[in-house]
């Protein structure tokens, strides 16, 4: 009887982000924190492992980028609409000016109701993940990290060496 | 010069104004930040220090005699499963479930056989997106790029499978949708402006 051979590990999407130059998206997996980074067409993963994890932590904040792209947006569109009215076409400029009051209300929501970001501080690295209108899931993720991180380095703590720990050698005498 | 995605870090900072924090006096519990004022949640972690149990030979035992290929004095703890010599606690390397010698990691890693080692990949979805998106943009272009944004797109999903992701699939499947779109409105394009010009010919 042949055992079959082990799956890749799962990683779950926690969420995704995006800047200017980049965009990015958080998995979790049973070892570490992963952050796929994608600028152009390349992809560049960073890990925090569990067993290094100094510090986790949860804060609100303003979701600026897209609040400013947002009233951009608006102040586009409603230009757009103001146009449209100056050659008489009502409805016209009606239509367009409703979507720029959509986007206005939507920049409006956007700075008013806060995201929820979680940041795992490694030794090395850190990753930052960002929830929006998703209050309960950020708080299950930070919960959630903190019980692996704990997990991880309780076991680490456990396989420690008992034994005298030696220098390692130096340079050979010849 | 770091280059993109390898920033700088230099331990934990507060997360909106990056002013370093004192992690002998950081706590557990809600924070406020001294600089800019945040108010945060905590949680602190105090990560055991990685320690190699390194025993000489002599002390070992008769049972745990051989030596390190690479550290003599260095009582060997296991052996490489890729070119069998012997390693003292310093040398073992574990990588995707093998324990290797520092020689052979090297070289798996180098020659990409070691998957937990890949930092680096192609972003399929961000190319199938890209390739909708020029097929929608540029007259007829669709009829060449939509096809590849298709293409990227059962990449995606595909290395999605291997790297066993939970979740983010729609993105790969919007994009696909996105270039099938594409390509429709692109073979319709061309059609409308040929078919009038062929039936004017035929006539």
């Amino acid at each position: 009887m042949t055992t079959p051979l082990p799956g890749p590990p799962r990683r779950t999407l926690l969420g995704t982000g995006a800047d200017l130059g980049s965009r990015h998206r958080v998995y979790e997996t049973a070892e570490a924190v992963e952050l796929d980074e994608a600028s152009g067409f390349t992809m560049i993963r960073h890990r925090v492992f569990y067993d290094e994890v100094i510090l986790v932590t949860q804060h609100a904040l303003v979701g600026w980028p897209l609040a400013v792209a947002l009233g951009a947006l608006a102040l586009l569109v409603g230009g757009m609409a103001g146009v449209v009215a100056m050659g008489d076409a009502l409805w016209g400029a009606l239509g367009v000016g409703a979507v720029a009051l959509l986007l206005a209300l939507l920049m409006v929501l956007r700075i008013t109701i806060k995201m929820e970001a979680v940041t795992v501080y490694g030794k090395r690295s850190r990753v930052q993940v960002s929830f929006w209108l998703r209050r309960r899931k950020a708080r299950a993720v930070f919960s959630r990290l903190c019980a692996r991180v704990l997990q991880a380095q309780s076991s680490a703590a456990e396989r420690l060496p008992s034994a005298p720990v030696l220098e390692p050698p130096g340079e050979p005498r010849l | 010069m770091p280059s993109r995605g390898l920033r700088l870090y230099a331990g934990p900072s507060c997360p909106a104004c990056r002013t370093p924090f004192d992690l002998t006096r950081l706590t557990s519990g809600v924070q406020h930040c001294p600089a800019c004022g945040l108010r945060f949640e905590a949680v602190r972690f105090r990560p055991a220090e990685r320690r190699a149990d390194v025993r000489e030979v002599g002390a070992a035992g008769p049972k745990e005699g051989a030596a390190c290929a690479a550290h003599r004095r260095n009582a060997a703890v296991a052996w490489c499963e890729r070119c069998g010599i012997f390693m003292c606690a310093l040398c073992r390397t574990e990588a995707d479930g093998r324990t290797l010698c520092a020689a052979c990691f090297d070289r798996l890693a180098a020659e990409g056989t070691l998957q937990s080692t890949q930092t680096r990949h192609r972003d399929y979805v961000g190319l199938a997106w890209i390739a909708s998106a020029v097929g929608f943009m540029v007259c007829f272009a669709g009829l060449v790029t939509g096809p590849l944004g298709v293409y990227y797109g059962f990449r995606a999903l595909r290395q999605m499978n291997e790297w066993g992701d939970v979740g983010g699939r729609m993105r790969a499947v919007g994009a696909m949708v996105a270039a099938v779109l594409a390509t429709v409105l692109s073979g319709a394009t061309l059609a409308a402006i040929l078919i009038p010009s062929l039936q004017r010919a035929a006539r």
